[in-house]
């Protein structure tokens, strides 16, 4: 794979845990470089085991994942050197402060820079002389994205970091993610199911659902195309809109959720002879959650 | 400057329309600096391209210029104002008729409203 455009090409990726349990299901993914790329899914639908493949710590069963042009696995070290990865519940060195950290991991990165940490450390408001163990869990998170960014990484790999943080804890951590994008310089693949946070911060974002992406896009084009109809709730007979998604019953309106272009689907209903109808944008997140659900959910 | 993330309008064009608005209502003026890229997208929590995407197309359209040595500035001319204030305008009136048209009133008595109006509000 030779796409130099891309920091991270996956095709056909599988990934199994027990023979019965095939956790990824042939995952196509492409990551173009210096994008910031929102990988959605909710709980047990593959993000982490996906992410894992992608840093290396699993091998895939089947298919081929490319990562800054190296392979995660025979080229681990490599790569180790170009990418940063900060998860949920990650561990740091306990016993150590934070300053105690920085010199630790600063040896082992000659990219280490010195302003950049100073910078996050006065930013971030971290204690020092405070032992790491001794951190709340915003406060220890947020020492794990310091040592992530201070590395200047080209890939900056996030699984679910602001799982369980709260509120304020978790502006701080996408401040520092925001600071953090550099034009075209560096990725940021970001897994999450908390959506509002990260879309403004998005270039494109992919869609995962048991085991497979199910929609990939820019952000904004995605916004462009999917649109709520709101009907009264006793309305029958919908026209049939090509890309239409799900239609349910919310109070006292019948939303009729499809994707395409919004004259398009006016046109329909007009034709229909609809009258009472409104067509409306959608957030990322209600778009995720039309995507997601269940038949018949 | 705020974002609405349940418009279907790029974040980008929001930017580009707020500082349009701002400009042309006066709260801006000709030699005023707009924030550093960074500074918006930290302030907005917002992707710093996304903000430069903004910044560039303003530029474009020769409503801001970047100086040697940093900043943005705006810089309008009155020919531009002109256009972009019927622009504006155009715009709004547009989502009037497309209520009217809705509401099933005639455009012939929308303009006769309209006229009405004219004629009863004090500039």
């Amino acid at each position: 794979m030779s796409e130099n455009s891309n920091a991270i090409v996956a095709r056909g990726v599988r990934k199994a845990y027990t023979r019965k349990k095939e956790v990824v299901k042939g995952l196509d993914l492409t990551v173009k470089r210096g994008a910031v790329y929102a990988l959605l899914g909710c709980n047990g639908v593959g993000k982490t085991t996906s992410i894992r493949m992608i840093t290396g710590q699993l091998t895939p069963d089947a298919g081929e994942i490319s990562v800054l042009g190296l392979d995660p696995v025979k080229d681990a070290v490599k790569l180790r050197r170009k990418m940063a990865y900060v998860a949920e519940g990650q561990k740091l060195y306990d016993w150590m402060t934070i300053d105690d950290l920085i010199r630790f991991v600063k040896a082992f990165y000659p990219a280490w820079d010195d302003k950049v940490c100073a910078h996050l450390l006065k930013m971030f408001g971290l204690p020092q002389g405070v032992k790491l163990k001794d951190y709340s869990r915003g406060m220890y998170t947020k020492a794990a994205l310091l040592a992530a960014l201070c590395r200047d990484p080209d890939l900056l790999i996030l699984d679910d970091p602001m799982l369980g943080l709260d509120t304020a804890a978790r502006r701080e951590f996408m401040s520092g993610v925001v600071d953090a994008i550099h034009e075209f310089e560096r990725t940021v693949i970001f897994s999450t199911h908390i959506i509002p946070e990260i879309e403004a911060l998005s270039d494109y974002a992919g869609i995962m659902v048991d085991g497979r992406l199910v929609l990939e896009a820019p952000v904004d084009e995605i916004k462009a195309t999917f649109r709520e109809i709101r009907l009264p709730a006793d309305t029958e007979n919908i026209p049939e809109l090509p890309g239409m998604i799900s239609v349910r019953v919310a109070g006292e309106d019948k939303i009729v959720i499809a994707q395409g272009e919004e004259s398009e689907m006016t046109a329909t209903f007009h034709q229909a002879g609809f009258r009472f109808f409104t067509v409306s944008a959608m957030s990322l997140e209600d778009i995720f959650l039309a995507v997601t659900a269940k038949p018949g959910s | 400057m705020k974002i609405d993330l349940k418009s279907g309008v790029p974040i980008y064009l929001q930017i580009v329309e707020q500082v349009k608005v701002s400009a042309l209502f006066g709260r801006y003026r000709n030699g005023d600096r707009l924030p550093p890229v960074r500074e918006l997208a930290m302030e907005l929590r917002i992707n710093p391209n996304t903000v430069a995407k903004a910044y560039q197309m303003l530029k474009d359209e020769s409503i801001i210029d970047s100086r040697p040595g940093g900043g943005n500035f705006i810089s309008l001319q009155q020919k531009n104002t002109d256009a972009m204030r019927e622009t504006m305008l155009s715009g709004e009136l547009q989502d009037v008729i497309a209520k009217a048209d809705a509401l099933g009133v005639p455009r012939d008595r929308l303009a006769e409203i309209f006229k009405q109006l004219l004629k009863e509000t004090k500039p």
